[in-house]
């Protein structure tokens, strides 16, 4: 049985952050500059920007 | 004789285990028990079971979300001032506090995520079940309301994964960064 809109989108946004987070602790580790943090934040509150508007 | 600091720290990390236990459970139990057996139900038992059940497991839920989240970042704040105490410290060259701050923002994004989307809606559907059994009819945006909180509560089950590493890696995985 194929995933529910909801599992699936859930699960996406979770990768995304979860990738977006690798990558910036990468880039805090590379630089040294806590700086990349901002980016999953960001990210996330992308999330709450599209979530809001689910219909 | 037990140094009054390490009975600090211990009490934060007991309680920040004992929430944080408690909240991931609730978690677990939605998303593994009571979404897919709520699936199976009748529209008149749903209509009982969620102003009783759901109600009172989603006040469990919330609020071991808020001390699990609050209690880890007194930890974390309380840390970094003793260790800034003996020696300035360098966050983004040393991996506990990369690994636990990593931990803690995605716990906090999921705190955001329990109260802003998934209670926000749930408390809506409650509202309006309630209204119901008095005879009001249901709202149109219930639908709306239970698809934005499973996303949600979907998001916050897979964030739950990396959030336990980073937590657990903080303490249990060594990496050296130098600097």
């Amino acid at each position: 049985m194929p995933w529910a809109f909801e599992t699936r989108m859930g699960f996406v946004w979770a990768t995304v952050i979860t990738v977006v987070f690798i990558l910036s602790i990468w880039a805090v580790v590379v630089t040294g500059n806590l700086a990349p943090v901002i980016v999953p934040i960001v990210a996330y509150f992308g999330f709450l920007g599209w979530v809001n508007r689910v219909k | 004789m037990v140094d009054a600091t390490e009975v600090y720290f211990l009490g934060l990390r007991w309680t920040h285990f004992l929430a944080g236990i408690t909240w991931i459970g609730l978690l677990y139990y939605f998303n593994f028990v009571q979404v897919p057996t709520f699936k199976e139900l009748d529209a008149a038992t749903k209509n009982v079971l969620i102003p009783k059940l759901v109600k009172r497991a989603l006040r469990y839920f919330r609020w071991s979300a808020v001390v699990t989240v609050l209690v880890g970042w007194l930890f974390f704040f309380s840390r970094f001032a003793l260790d800034s105490a003996g020696g300035s410290v360098n966050l983004a060259r040393t991996w506990w506090y990369i690994s636990i701050l990593s931990g803690g923002l995605i716990g906090t994004f999921m705190l955001m995520n329990v109260w802003g989307v998934i209670w926000r809606n749930q408390r809506r559907v409650i509202q309006a079940t309630e209204a119901l059994a008095k005879g009001t009819p249901a709202p149109p945006d219930m639908g709306k309301w239970g698809k934005q909180a499973l996303i949600a509560s979907r998001m916050n089950l897979a964030l739950s994964l990396p959030l336990l590493f980073f937590m657990g890696a903080a303490s249990h995985l060594t990496l050296a960064l130098g600097g």
